[in-house]
This record gives C-alpha cells, sequence and structure tokens, in this order.
C-alpha cells in the first residue's frame, strides 16, 4: 500500500466546457470534438481572419499554381503519435477520406473539400491539390473541421477495410486517436470528461518556448453555468467557458481573471416567411425596428458581444459594416399600420434552452412587442428540438414558429458558411423558408469567384446581404464574445492560446502554468 | 431455507416484464417526443447533402419502418444483449451504462452504510422512549431529513466544505485520474485494489459530502419504518413473555422483537435503496459526479432512445435485485416462509 501526502507535481488543467462531445472521428466530427481535436491533430495551416494572416502547422509554405492547382510543402521531420513520419500519403489519406465520407453519406465537414478532384502525391513532403473548380485551398486548409491530418494506420489499427469503412468512425469515437498535435487522448468519456497528456514529441515545442505547458488537460462537460461556477470554486476547475454573466464581476473580486475572446460565433434571429403574419415584409420590418438594440448589449450581453451587421460575424470575411436596423418603435408601428395590423398580431419565437442570453433577449423583444400591442410567446426548447422545429418551415409552414433564432458558427473562412443558410437548396437550416432563385445564384457564383477574384466575390456576398436585410430575412442579433474566467493565480494565457475560427477551442501549448 | 423452483421462475418473469415494460414505454415515449434522432445519428450535418445524411441515418436506425417493426426490432436487440451504439455519443451503450452505474452505485453503497445504522438506531431509541421529547424529537428530526430537498442540501454541503479547503467537488482529484488503475469502477475498490492508499483517502473524502446529502432521506425514512414496526412488535404475545420471564431488556429488544422486524426492514431498506437512485442524479449534479443522473440528462434530448432504455432498465434491474435480496432474507431468517 503506498500513500503519497502531496499529490505528483504534475501541472493539470481542468477546462469545463459547457457541452457533451460528440465524436472524435477527425473526418467527421463536425460539433463540440472540436475542442479536444485541435489538441491531438492539426491541419496544415492555421488562419487568424482579424489579422488575415496564415500560420503555418503541418505545410511550411504553400503556392497557387493556377486556379485549380495548389502545392503545398510539408515540414520535414514530424511524427504522428504512433511514431510513424508524416508525409505526402497521410494528407493525401486524411483529405480524401474526410472528402469521400461527405460525398457518399453526407456526414461531416468534408463538403469543404468538395472542390478537391485529387490530392496528388508530388514527393514524400510536396502535395498538389488538383481542384475540379477554383477554390481557396489555403483558407480550406485552415479550416476548424475537417482540415484535420492523421495517420492511415488508423486503417489497419482499427481493423477497416477501407478508408470509409464505418468501423474506423467507431474505432475513433471508443477513445482512439493518432495525430500530430501537442497533446494525446489518454481517456475518452464524451459524456463526462476527456483526458489528453502532453506529447512530448510534438515538433513544435521548441517554436512554442513554453516553460511550464500543462502535463494534462482534463476537459470537463459541465453543462450549466451554475455548476460550473461552483466547480471553479470548489478548485475542481481552472477554466470555466459558461458562467452566469452576473457572476463574474464576484468573482473577479475574489481573485479570479478573465479572458474576453471575440467569435464568429453569431445568433440570428430567422423569420418565417412562410407563415402569417412574418411573411409580410413590413412585419418583419416592424420587429426588426421593435428590438432594443442598446439593451441587448447591456442588459442581456452585459458588454460581452457586438450587435450584428449583416450575417457574417465582425472580423470574418465579408463582414459588412453598418448594415443593421436601429430600435424605432414609432417606425415599427407605422410599417404595423401600413400593413394594416397594428395591434392585433400574436407571434411564437423559438429559443434554446439553457443559453442565458436567448432567453434574456427573448423577454427584452416580448416587452417591446408588447408595446406595439404584439403578443409574443417564448417557447424554449432543447437544441435538437429547436432544430426540428426550425426546419418544419419547409413540410408545415403554419407549424413552424414566426421568429426562431439560431446559433451558427463556420466549419471554414468562407462567407458562403453564412449566406448558405439562405439557400433555395438548404432544407435543412433555411429556417426563413427563403427560396429565392437570384439570391442563390449571387451567393453561389461569389462561391465560385472565392478562387479567382476574391474581391468581386466579396461584392457579390454583399449584394447577397443587402438582400436579406431589405426583405428582412433575417437579422445577426449579435456576435458573440467567449468568456473564460480562470484561476488567474495558476494560468497565464498567451495571445495564441485563443483564435476566434476555433470556437472554444484553447490551444493549451500557449498555456503557461504558474508553478 | 425455502427458495422453491416457482419462486425463480415467478422471478424470471417478473424480471423480464419490467425489462419489457421499460423498453415499451421509453420507445414509445421517445417516439411520440419532439427531436430526431437521426439528425443527431447523422452528426448535425450541414452542407447540401444534409439531408441525405439525415435520411440515411434515418434509414440505419430503422426509424423508415412502420412503429411495430422498429419496436420489435429494439426489442429483439436488446434482449440478444446488441445494446448497440449511442446515437448522442456514438459509444458503446453498454459500456457507457455501465461506468456510469458504478459511480452511483459506490455513491449509493456509502450513502446506505451511512443511512442504515443511524437510521436503525433513531428508530429503536424513538420507539423504546415512545411518547417522550427524545420521541419527539427523533420524530421530527426523521421526517425533517426525509422531506430536505437534496440539491438544496447538497449545494449547502459543497459550499461549506468547499470553504474549509476541503474538495468535494468531482469524483476524484484530477492529480490522480491518469494514475488510478480501473478495474471494477468503484474507485474506493479500485484504489484499495491498486494498493494506493492516498488515492482511496481522495475518493472517500469526495464521496462523504454527497453520501450524506443521498443519507438523509434513508436516515429519516429506515427511522420511521423501525419506530412503527418495533413499537408494533413490543406489543406482541411473545415479546411480553418474554419481558415477564424476567429476560433483560436488551435480549428482549434486540434479540426477539427486532430481529423478526428484519426481513420487513430489508424490504423497506431496498424501496429506499431503489428511490435514492433517481435521488442520486441530483446530488451527482451539484457535487459534479459522474453518475446514471447526468448520462440520463445529457441522453434524453438526443432522443438516444437506446441509451436512455438501457439506463432506465438498470435502475428497474436494481429494483428487482434489492427485492429479491430482501426475499431471500426473509427466507433465510424466518424458515416458515416458503418462496
Amino acid at each position: 500500500m503506498t500513500y503519497k501526502p502531496t499529490p505528483s507535481v504534475k501541472r493539470v488543467v481542468a477546462y469545463a466546457y459547457r457541452d457533451a462531445i460528440t465524436g472524435i472521428d477527425p473526418g467527421v466530427e463536425f460539433d463540440t470534438g472540436v475542442v479536444v481535436l485541435h489538441l491531438i491533430y492539426e491541419p496544415l495551416l492555421k488562419y487568424d481572419p482579424l489579422k488575415n494572416e496564415f500560420t503555418p502547422l503541418l505545410a511550411v509554405s504553400w503556392e497557387k499554381i493556377n486556379d485549380t492547382a495548389w502545392l503545398f510543402v510539408l515540414r520535414d521531420g514530424v511524427k504522428f503519435q504512433d511514431g510513424t513520419p508524416l508525409d505526402a500519403e497521410a494528407v493525401k489519406f486524411s483529405i480524401e477520406r474526410t472528402r469521400d465520407i461527405y460525398s457518399e453519406t453526407g456526414r461531416g465537414p468534408g463538403y469543404i473539400w468538395s472542390c478537391v478532384e485529387e490530392v496528388i502525391v508530388v514527393n514524400r513532403t510536396a502535395v498538389l491539390f488538383k481542384l475540379s473548380y477554383p477554390a481557396r485551398v489555403d483558407l480550406i486548409a485552415s479550416g476548424a473541421y475537417g482540415a484535420f491530418i492523421y495517420s492511415p494506420k488508423v486503417v489497419e489499427y482499427s481493423g477497416a477495410t477501407s478508408p470509409i469503412d464505418p468501423r474506423l468512425e467507431e474505432w475513433f469515437n471508443e477513445g482512439n486517436a493518432i495525430g500530430t498535435g501537442p497533446y494525446k487522448l489518454a481517456s475518452y468519456r464524451p459524456e463526462s470528461e476527456v483526458r489528453l497528456v502532453k506529447n512530448d514529441e510534438w515538433w513544435g515545442w521548441k517554436e512554442v518556448n513554453n516553460p511550464s505547458p500543462p502535463d494534462e488537460v482534463i476537459v470537463k462537460i459541465i453543462e450549466t453555468p451554475e455548476a460550473q461556477e461552483s466547480g471553479l470554486r470548489a478548485k475542481s476547475i481552472d477554466i470555466a467557458t459558461n458562467i452566469p454573466r452576473v457572476s463574474i464581476p464576484g468573482l473577479e473580486s475574489q481573485g479570479y481573471s478573465k479572458v474576453v475572446i471575440s467569435s464568429y460565433h453569431n445568433f440570428i434571429l430567422v423569420f418565417n416567411t412562410r407563415r402569417y403574419p412574418t411573411n409580410i415584409v413590413e412585419v418583419r420590418k416592424a420587429i426588426a425596428y421593435a428590438i432594443p438594440y442598446d439593451e441587448l448589449i447591456n442588459t442581456v450581453l452585459r458588454g460581452y458581444g457586438r450587435i450584428g451587421s449583416g450575417l457574417v460575424p465582425y472580423g470574418f470575411p465579408g463582414y459588412i459594416e453598418n448594415l443593421t436596423y436601429k430600435h424605432d418603435l414609432s417606425l415599427a408601428q407605422k410599417l404595423l399600420e401600413e400593413a394594416g395590423l397594428a395591434g392585433r398580431i400574436s407571434l411564437e419565437i423559438v429559443i434554446t434552452a439553457g443559453y442565458e442570453e436567448e432567453e434574456k433577449f427573448a423577454s427584452l423583444l416580448k416587452d417591446s412587442l408588447a408595446k406595439l400591442g404584439i403578443e409574443l410567446t417564448i417557447t424554449s426548447l432543447p437544441w435538437e428540438f429547436v432544430k426540428e422545429r426550425g426546419a418544419s418551415v419547409w413540410v408545415n409552414p403554419n407549424e413552424a414558429p414566426h421568429l426562431i433564432i439560431n446559433d451558427w458558427w463556420p466549419t471554414y473562412p468562407s462567407p458562403y458558411e453564412y449566406y448558405y443558410i439562405f439557400h433555395k437548396d438548404d432544407k435543412e437550416w433555411n429556417w426563413a423558408g427563403y427560396e429565392d432563385e437570384e439570391y442563390s445564384q449571387i451567393i453561389d457564383e461569389a462561391f465560385v469567384l472565392e478562387g479567382v477574384d476574391w474581391a468581386k466575390s466579396m461584392e457579390l456576398y454583399a449584394e447577397a446581404a443587402q438582400k436579406i436585410f431589405n426583405n428582412a430575412i433575417a437579422i445577426n442579433l449579435w456576435d458573440m464574445m467567449h468568456i473564460y474566467v480562470y484561476d488567474g493565480g495558476k494560468l497565464v494565457f498567451r495571445e495564441e492560446a485563443f483564435n476566434p475560427l476555433y470556437s472554444y477551442v484553447i490551444f493549451f501549448q500557449y498555456v503557461e502554468v504558474k508553478t | 431455507m425455502g427458495i422453491t423452483l416457482n419462486y425463480v421462475v415467478k422471478r424470471i418473469v417478473f424480471s423480464t416484464a419490467i425489462v419489457l415494460g421499460i423498453s415499451i414505454i421509453t420507445y414509445v415515449f421517445i417516439y411520440l417526443a419532439p427531436g430526431d434522432p437521426a439528425y443527431v445519428w447523422a452528426g448535425r450535418p450541414r452542407g447540401p447533402l444534409a439531408s441525405e445524411a439525415i435520411a440515411k441515418a434515418r434509414v440505419e436506425l430503422g426509424l423508415d419502418q412502420p412503429i411495430y417493426v422498429q419496436f420489435s426490432l429494439h426489442v429483439f436487440r436488446f434482449f440478444s444483449g446488441n445494446w448497440g451504439l449511442s446515437i448522442r455519443f456514438k459509444q458503446s451503450v453498454f459500456s457507457l451504462v455501465m461506468r456510469n452505474f458504478a459511480s452511483t452505485l459506490e455513491l449509493l453503497l456509502v450513502s446506505f452504510t451511512i443511512s442504515i445504522p443511524i437510521g436503525l438506531l433513531l428508530g429503536i431509541y424513538s420507539s423504546l422512549y415512545r411518547g417522550s421529547r427524545i420521541d419527539a424529537a427523533i420524530n421530527s428530526l426523521s421526517i425533517v431529513l426525509s422531506n430536505t430537498p437534496r440539491f438544496w442540501i447538497g449545494l449547502a454541503m459543497l459550499l461549506a466544505f468547499t470553504s474549509l479547503n476541503i474538495p468535494t467537488y468531482g469524483r476524484i482529484s484530477d492529480n490522480f485520474r491518469g494514475e488510478l488503475i480501473e478495474r471494477i469502477g468503484l474507485y474506493l475498490v479500485d484504489s484499495l485494489l491498486q494498493g494506493r492508499l492516498d488515492i482511496f483517502l481522495d475518493v472517500f473524502i469526495r464521496i462523504i459530502p454527497p453520501a450524506l446529502a443521498l443519507s438523509l432521506y434513508p436516515i429519516g425514512a429506515i427511522a420511521r419504518v423501525t419506530r412503527i414496526s418495533l413499537s408494533e412488535a413490543l406489543q406482541e404475545e411473545f415479546v411480553r413473555e418474554a419481558v415477564s420471564l424476567g429476560l433483560p431488556r436488551n435480549i428482549v429488544v434486540y434479540g426477539y422483537a427486532l430481529r423478526g422486524l428484519i426481513p420487513s426492514l430489508v424490504q423497506a431498506i431496498g424501496l429506499f435503496f431503489s428511490y435514492s437512485l433517481i435521488e442520486a442524479m441530483a446530488v451527482e449534479y451539484v457535487f459534479g459526479r459522474e453518475g446514471l443522473g447526468n448520462l440520463l440528462v445529457k441522453a434524453i434530448p438526443a432522443n438516444d432512445f437506446p441509451l436512455v432504455t438501457a439506463a432506465l432498465v438498470i435502475v428497474a434491474l436494481v429494483y428487482v435485485v434489492t427485492n429479491t435480496v430482501a426475499d431471500i432474507v426473509q427466507a433465510l431468517i424466518n424458515p416458515r416462509v416458503t418462496m
């Protein structure tokens, strides 16, 4: 029997995340698994839209050869966590698997690679992306999802017969991972916690030059803000992501620190354009003018957010300034009168349960609309039910809510990610039921132009944004700011620890643990 | 001991009926509930093929079949031991349920190790001093204990222990998480099997506050059942005869009156144990512990019917097992009882 009066001197950091992990197959996962995957795996590049700056990760250089060919040169000497070397074959395997799973099943983020006809192995450390249409491969290769490179050995280890054999996905989700990143997967319990240990063989430690990175990172699944606060106070959590906003000043006065990071996670109010009376433009505009935007920032978000402008969040490619409605109840009243509907409307808004900001916003909107004689019923549902109600606009528009909030974030840095959710063909996420041939054509054209004429492409996206705005199809209510409350006596975050493109990911190689 | 084949068959039939009943009810509720398990199984897809992915997932889950076919498939898979993968977590349902059940079971076992002796003691004293102030005080205390919200008392305990710098949040220190070798999932046992007293103490200190919070209800309930049963037993003819024969009070109370109560007490404790499984969910939540409650809370919104069914079946089986144990104890103690 052994007893160690003082626990080991390992630097262990516990990070509380708000949602269960939905999977860790690097080629399939399209949701919360990203907070773990970015520590185990790496893409070819990382991109910071705010600085418009690429950071080379597994690629050291890249070049657009022509509109449909890009060459990437890989970092030499990088090893996967099973000891096998990173090479061009691994890049080909990873990207083609991710792409093929999407094209075969529609699952995962592989559509970002749909432009890739073939990944050609030039030599051991160089790959050529042969495209079927022009695209910005540098941006795609920096994607938050679906851009990870992993060892082809996984097929053998899992007993799968091909890269897209479902047994390989099962193998990953049982808790197996072989990436090149700074942390290795030690244990995986998607419902409660994921434990990662430092990968001493990571190629980047010298470059990062961090004398005291965490030896272990434990991602703990703690869903409610109250529970995260309890865990933080009980010293069982070092970093919390979901603290009640009202508690933050109190925690700061008790010595906790906070870091606020802008994000590309935005909250979009979508109008049901197929149901009376939100099928009337004036009614939608009246609601848009009834939103008390200042109160939204000050009361609902307590300053931790930015009023949205256009559909794309601030700092993201294609962001448009000053495309916003202003709070004007008189104008709202006038619009309702023009529509002949003043004072006799009942509406329903659907929001996601457990999202403090959405709940407060809905109450604020209810109060404001009441001044116009509009009765607003708030329906708060779990996310899966929200999605079902939203998508029902195509099946049974009169049962779909008049208003619904969709929180959205990008897969990779392209404005198309935000505009596509109002494309006529998107029957899953176009909760407005908006079916505008011209709008869809504009954004499709803009998407293809991204790889040829970026500036022209952005002009077309701006045109599409104006259409959405003028018709009040949807309003980007706010761009979320992520608040991390943490034990400042224990941790120091370097600037590189966060990047708004990679939502909720903390790059722990850039976190210093005070000893 | 009088356990007959008839009893064994009855138990098996009863247990099967319960499992079948739970499966039916769970499936029907999830079938009727809003939400689409196919969307979750498809990995919340986006992009131009999102609808196709959901349609394929619907086929994979058998949701395109008529309801009776779906249900038959679900029951057949379940009874043949193929619990499949969780829709939300994409992991084996069996592993998910078992590891979380182990956590809940450990908490319950510690909680009942605390509550049984305290509850019995309070009940016995209350009965022996029936009508006195001690009786009134114990009676009031047991009512209060049985009715105190576990969530509230758990939160108060967490804050109190935290302010004393006693680690109570979570099941094990993060420093030990990577060092513990899990064999059966009960960390107190696993740490001892590993020969790590330091880990054992850490786990033990962390489990006491939630176990205390959870034990309040069974303490109060056991005390009240003991008081009533013992008071009645003390009025029995054989007890009065033993007193009249001049046997010492302790022998009369503990040797005769209380002994006769053991079967009914075991049965009652079995019921409280099953009920506490539900209570444990709130306590686990407050103390940041994994467990069946936490698992169910995450599985239900995702319409994860394989996982919800399995978790609820485990709860039902605990009920069946505790009742069976109570029956066996009754047969062991009382030779006149034949099952």
